[in-house]
C-alpha cells in the first residue's frame, strides 16, 4: 500500500527529471568572448544599413522639377538631387541601423517614411481620404 | 530679285497658315481618363464629394467621367471640382454634364461656375469665390448630355493674376447625381505641386543652373548644386582596423582608427562634380607603419579628373599617377595617407598613438581629400558619373600594412584591389573564399575591420572590443538585430576604463 502511495510521487519525479534533461540540452551555451563567437556568414559588421528608397512618380502633363532630398529623422542631410515629379526612381542611402524612418522632401513638401526591413517607399500620387 | 519677291509673296498664305496652325492655345483640361482622381489631385485639382466613375451607360466621354454624390443641397460647396491655380486666358470654359436619372423627380439641379482669386493670407491661398455663371438642368430628359459653354469674365481674361475655377453641382428634390467630363479651361497652368499646390513663383537662381538659391548649396557656382553626405551632414563614421592580417587579431580594433565623412558634390544635372572626403586620424595602436585609402568599386580611373589633398611621402611605396590617383589600378583608388606615423607623431611613450591612457595624447589630424570628376563643367575622358551610379557600398576602405603595398586589409566581404597579393587570401587565420564572395573574415566570420557609421570610442591597447563594449557579442551573434546601439554610452553598455 505504501508503495502504491509512492507511485504518483515517483512518476512525477521521473517526469521532472526528463523535463530537466531536455531543457539543459536545448539551451545553447552563449559565447563568452569573441574567440568563441561564430557569426553568421552574411553579417556585415557595420552599424549602418543600405536602404533602398523607392519613389513613384506622378503622371503630369508638364514636367515639375524641384529638389528632392533625403535626410535622417534629426534632419541630417544624406542625399539631394534635381527631380522631375513624373519620374520613378530608386535611391540607395546608408543610414544607421537604429534608424526607423527617413525624411523625404520635394520642394516645400516633407514626409516621413517608415523603414521596413531595408526599404522605404513613397508615391507622389496622394492617398485620398475618402 | 523680282522672282525671289514673287516666291515670297506666293508663299505668304502658306506661311500664314503654318503660323496659325502651330499656335497652340494654352488650356487646362480634365478628361478623367487616368481613372484615378488622386493623380489629378497630385496635379493640384480639387474634388469635393465627387469621384470618378466608369459606369458604361452614364460615362460622357472616354472610359471615365466625374460623378458627384447625390445632389440634395443647393449650396455650391456641396459637390464640386476646382482647377489648379491658372492664369485665365480668353474664350469659353466648356464641359459636358448630365444627370443619372436615378432620382424620384427633378425639381432643381444646378451647375455654378465661379472663379477664386489668390489671397496669400487665406487658407490654401483661396480668396472669396466670385460666381459668374449658373445653369439649371431641365426637368425632362435628365440623362441627356448637356454641353456647357461659359465665357471667362472680362475682368480676369489674360490677367497676370492667378485664379482657380470652381465648378459646383447642387440641387434639391431628388437623389440624382451629376456626371461631367471634357472640361476645358482656357489659360495657363500655374500651380506648383512641389509647393503645396500654391501658385508658381519665379525662383531666385543667381547662378542660373536651374536650382533655386534656397535649395542650392552653391548658389553662385553654376558647376555645383548639391551636397550628398555619407554617413550624414552632421556626423562622422569611424573605421577601425586590425593590422595583423592574415594572422589572428587581438580585436582591440585600434591598430588604425579614422573618422570619415564623405560629401559627394553634384551639379544641377545630378552628375558628380567631386567627392570631398574628411578623414580624422585618431589612433594607431600599432608599431606597423600603416597606410589608408579607399577604392571606388566599379568606378574606372579614367572617370576621375584629379585627386588632391592626400598625404603621400616622397619615397612612398605607393605609385601615384600625375593626377593624384594610385597607378595601375582597375578601379579608382584614393590613398588618403601612406604612413600613419607621418600624419601623427608618436608621443615618445606607450604603444602606438592614442591607445595607451598613460601616454600623452596626440591631437587628431584632419585630412581633406578631393576627388574631382568634373572641372568647370568638363568631364574626365571616361565620361560623367551620376549620383545614382555611385552606390554607397562603392566606398571600399582598406589599410595597407607596414609599407607592404601588397598586404591590404579591407572591411569584411569587400574585395581587395588589384594591387593586393591575393595569394595571402585564405592563409593564416583568414578564411576568404572568393568563390563564395567571402573576404577578410575568419573561419568563424570574424572581421579585421569594422565600420561604425555613427562613430565610436575605440578600446585601449590590448583590450578586446567585447570587454569594452558589453553588448558587442550580443550584437554580432544576432547579426546586428540586437543592441544596434551597442557603441552608445548608456548604463550597462560599456566599461569606461577600457575605452580610450
Amino acid at each position: 500500500m505504501k508503495t502504491l502511495r509512492l507511485l504518483p510521487f515517483l512518476a512525477t519525479m521521473m517526469l521532472l527529471n526528463s523535463c530537466s534533461k531536455d531543457l539543459t540540452d536545448s539551451v545553447q551555451k552563449l559565447p563568452a568572448s569573441l574567440s568563441e563567437l561564430k557569426a553568421a556568414s552574411t553579417f556585415s559588421w557595420t552599424t549602418g544599413k543600405t536602404i533602398e528608397v523607392t519613389i513613384t512618380g506622378l503622371p503630369v502633363s508638364n514636367p515639375v522639377y524641384s529638389t528632392l532630398s533625403l535626410s535622417l529623422h534629426d534632419g541630417s542631410s544624406l542625399y539631394q538631387s534635381m527631380h522631375n515629379i513624373d519620374n520613378d526612381v530608386t535611391i540607395q542611402v546608408v543610414v544607421p541601423s537604429v534608424e526607423k524612418s527617413i525624411k523625404i522632401r520635394f520642394g516645400s513638401n516633407e514626409y516621413e517614411l517608415p523603414i521596413e526591413g531595408e526599404k522605404a517607399s513613397f508615391s507622389f500620387i496622394p492617398v485620398l481620404a475618402d | 530679285m523680282k522672282k525671289l519677291f514673287s516666291i515670297i509673296l506666293a508663299s505668304f498664305p502658306l506661311l500664314l497658315l503654318t503660323m496659325l496652325t502651330t499656335v497652340t492655345v494654352a488650356q487646362v483640361t480634365l478628361n478623367c481618363e487616368s481613372g484615378n482622381r488622386a493623380i489629378e489631385q497630385g496635379s493640384c485639382w480639387g474634388f469635393g464629394a465627387t469621384s470618378y466613375s466608369n459606369t458604361a451607360n452614364l460615362v460622357i466621354a472616354g472610359a471615365w467621367s466625374v460623378k458627384t454624390n447625390s445632389l440634395t443641397n443647393l449650396s455650391p460647396s456641396s459637390c464640386w471640382i476646382k482647377t489648379p491655380w491658372m492664369q485665365a486666358g480668353n474664350g469659353n470654359i466648356t464641359f459636358q454634364a448630365r444627370l443619372d436619372g436615378a432620382g424620384n423627380g427633378v425639381t432643381s439641379k444646378r451647375i455654378f461656375v465661379a472663379y477664386i482669386p489668390y489671397n496669400q493670407t487665406a487658407a490654401y491661398g483661396e480668396g472669396t469665390p466670385v460666381q459668374f455663371f449658373s445653369y439649371d438642368f431641365p426637368a425632362f430628359n435628365v440623362t441627356t448630355i448637356r454641353a456647357i459653354s461659359v465665357p471667362i469674365p472680362a475682368e480676369i481674361q489674360n490677367s497676370s493674376n492667378v485664379y482657380k475655377f470652381w465648378v459646383s453641382f447642387a440641387g434639391t428634390g431628388g437623389n440624382e447625381r451629376a456626371y461631367a467630363d471634357s472640361f476645358i479651361f482656357p489659360g495657363t497652368y500655374w500651380s506648383d505641386p512641389s509647393n503645396s499646390c500654391l501658385p508658381k513663383v519665379v525662383i531666385k537662381d543667381a547662378d542660373a543652373d536651374g536650382v533655386a538659391d534656397e535649395n542650392d548649396n552653391y548658389p553662385n557656382d553654376p558647376y555645383r548644386a548639391y551636397n550628398n553626405y555619407y554617413p550624414s551632414a552632421n556626423t562622422f563614421g569611424t573605421l577601425a582596423f586590425e593590422d595583423n592580417w592574415p594572422n589572428k587579431a587581438d580585436f582591440d580594433l585600434n591598430d588604425l582608427v579614422a573618422d570619415y565623412r564623405l560629401n559627394t558634390v553634384t551639379n544641377a544635372s545630378n552628375n558628380i562634380v567631386e567627392i570631398i572626403g574628411n578623414f580624422v586620424t585618431r589612433a594607431s595602436g600599432a608599431s606597423y607603419r600603416n597606410g589608408f585609402g579607399f577604392q571606388l568599386d566599379g568606378i574606372s580611373p579614367d572617370q576621375i579628373k584629379s585627386v588632391s589633398g592626400c598625404r603621400i611621402s616622397d619615397k612612398s611605396v605607393f605609385t601615384m599617377e600625375s593626377n593624384g590617383q594610385e597607378a595601375n589600378q582597375k578601379y579608382a583608388n584614393c590613398i588618403v595617407f601612406d604612413d600613419f606615423f607621418n600624419v601623427m607623431k608618436h608621443p615618445g611613450s606607450g604603444t602606438g598613438i592614442n591607445t595607451s591612457p598613460d601616454a600623452p595624447k596626440v591631437p587628431y589630424d584632419t585630412i581633406t581629400v578631393t576627388i574631382r570628376f568634373i572641372e568647370k563643367g568638363e568631364s574626365a575622358p571616361g565620361g560623367s558619373l551620376s549620383i545614382k551610379q555611385l552606390n554607397p557600398e562603392a566606398y571600399n576602405f582598406y589599410i595597407v600594412v607596414n609599407q607592404k603595398r601588397e598586404i591590404e586589409v579591407h572591411l569584411p566581404d569587400f574585395l581587395p584591389t588589384n594591387l593586393a597579393n591575393t595569394e595571402l587570401l585564405g592563409t593564416g587565420s583568414d578564411d576568404s573564399n572568393p568563390g563564395k564572395g567571402k573576404y577578410y573574415k575568419t573561419l568563424n566570420n570574424l572581421p579585421w575591420g569594422i565600420n561604425i557609421v555613427r562613430g565610436f570610442d575605440y578600446p585601449v591597447e590590448k583590450v578586446s572590443i567585447d570587454s569594452a563594449y558589453l553588448h558587442f557579442i550580443d550584437w554580432a551573434r544576432s547579426s546586428g538585430e540586437l543592441y544596434r546601439d551597442w557603441y552608445s554610452n548608456q548604463p550597462g553598455y560599456r566599461v569606461g576604463k577600457r575605452i580610450y
